[in-house]
């Protein structure tokens, strides 16, 4: 089922190369990422109501540390399980690879986690802008199986591991509250808050 | 070739960075942290920066077809980005607008503060009340 629904994603690039090239562009390992970062910075900079924007702070900071954890899980997984890039297990010729070959497990997708761990952090407090980056975050998770790198269960994964990393740091959030009003108060000193 | 794929990757980051601040400061009516007093020119200055820096990242695999840079280095590089950014917003800006306010500030506190001044003056106050 995951390779044939793989087939069909990846089998969409091959019949339209423009679009393979396109998102090779969209869904490389940093445009996305960047968009995301760009994204938490306008939240802590851009937001006019100051209570709004207290919350909105505190759940960047929140967004990072759940980010932190994402990329620990995927260590942790990578470290006792390797799965195998879909180019490297199927013919040449039922994959159309539109990437540089990974080298590393095909599970679960970094990329993935990365972008909806901070895309669903953000969605428990400031709707409008979780949709955004969920959004970011499932054309990224599309797009790295429509390019040829991962399996659906890659990025679904990836999805999985993004959300218990943001309920662990949120219930981090919470646990230590303190620490976060104390660092905030301390940037507040150097108008950065 | 690291420091190469390095400065390929930070130096998109800081522009966008400040392209975004610029955008923010004049969207949050932070008149110390911008650039010009119009800010016709700061949300165009933000889009300009912020398309560059994201065109450069998106033909990223075009130019390097074999760069990568890790997770973690990528994070570092981030988190650099933005705060050489900042940095770098904060001192052009309290340079330009250096006898632009007046010293009748308002009461506010944490980033509001630089709404009618500049990031140097708001400092300079802040140790003057201290000493």
């Amino acid at each position: 089922m995951d390779t044939a629904l793989f087939k069909f994603i990846n089998g969409l690039a091959g019949k339209v190369p423009f679009l393979g090239k396109l998102y090779s562009g969209i869904a490389n390992d940093y445009f996305l990422p960047i968009i995301v970062v760009l994204i938490l910075v306008a939240l802590w900079f851009g937001t006019r109501d100051p209570q709004r924007r207290k919350k909105n702070q505190r759940v960047v900071l929140i967004a990072l540390i759940a980010i932190g954890i994402a990329n620990a899980l995927v260590a942790i997984t990578n470290a006792f399980y390797f799965r195998s890039r879909p180019f490297t297990v199927l013919p040449p010729n039922q994959v159309h690879l539109f990437f540089y070959r990974p080298t590393d497990s095909s599970f679960p997708s970094n990329f993935a986690t990365v972008l909806f761990a901070p895309a669903i952090t953000v969605f428990m407090t400031d709707k409008r802008a979780g949709i955004i980056l969920l959004a970011i975050a499932v054309i990224g998770a599309f797009g790295r199986v429509f390019i040829g790198i991962h399996y659906p269960s890659d990025v679904l994964g990836g999805a999985v591991y993004g959300a218990f990393a943001s309920l662990v740091a949120y219930w981090l959030g919470k646990l230590f509250n303190p620490v976060l009003s104390w660092l905030l108060n301390l940037m507040k000193t150097f108008y950065l808050v | 070739m690291f420091l190469k794929l390095s400065l390929a990757y930070s130096i998109p980051v800081f522009l966008a960075g400040i392209g975004v601040l610029q955008g923010c400061a004049a969207y949050n009516g932070l008149s110390g942290l911008l650039f010009s007093p119009k800010k016709i020119f700061s949300y165009a200055l933000a889009v300009i920066m912020i398309g560059l820096a994201l065109a450069s990242l998106f033909d990223w695999n075009w130019r390097y077809a074999t760069g990568i840079i890790q997770g973690a280095q990528q994070a570092e590089f981030s988190f650099l980005g933005i705060l050489l950014a900042l940095v770098f917003t904060a001192i052009l800006a309290s340079l330009i607008n250096r006898s632009r306010f007046h010293t009748t500030y308002k009461d506010a506190e944490g980033y509001d503060v630089l709404r009618d001044r500049t990031f140097f003056q708001a400092i300079k106050q802040r140790f003057g009340r201290r000493s």
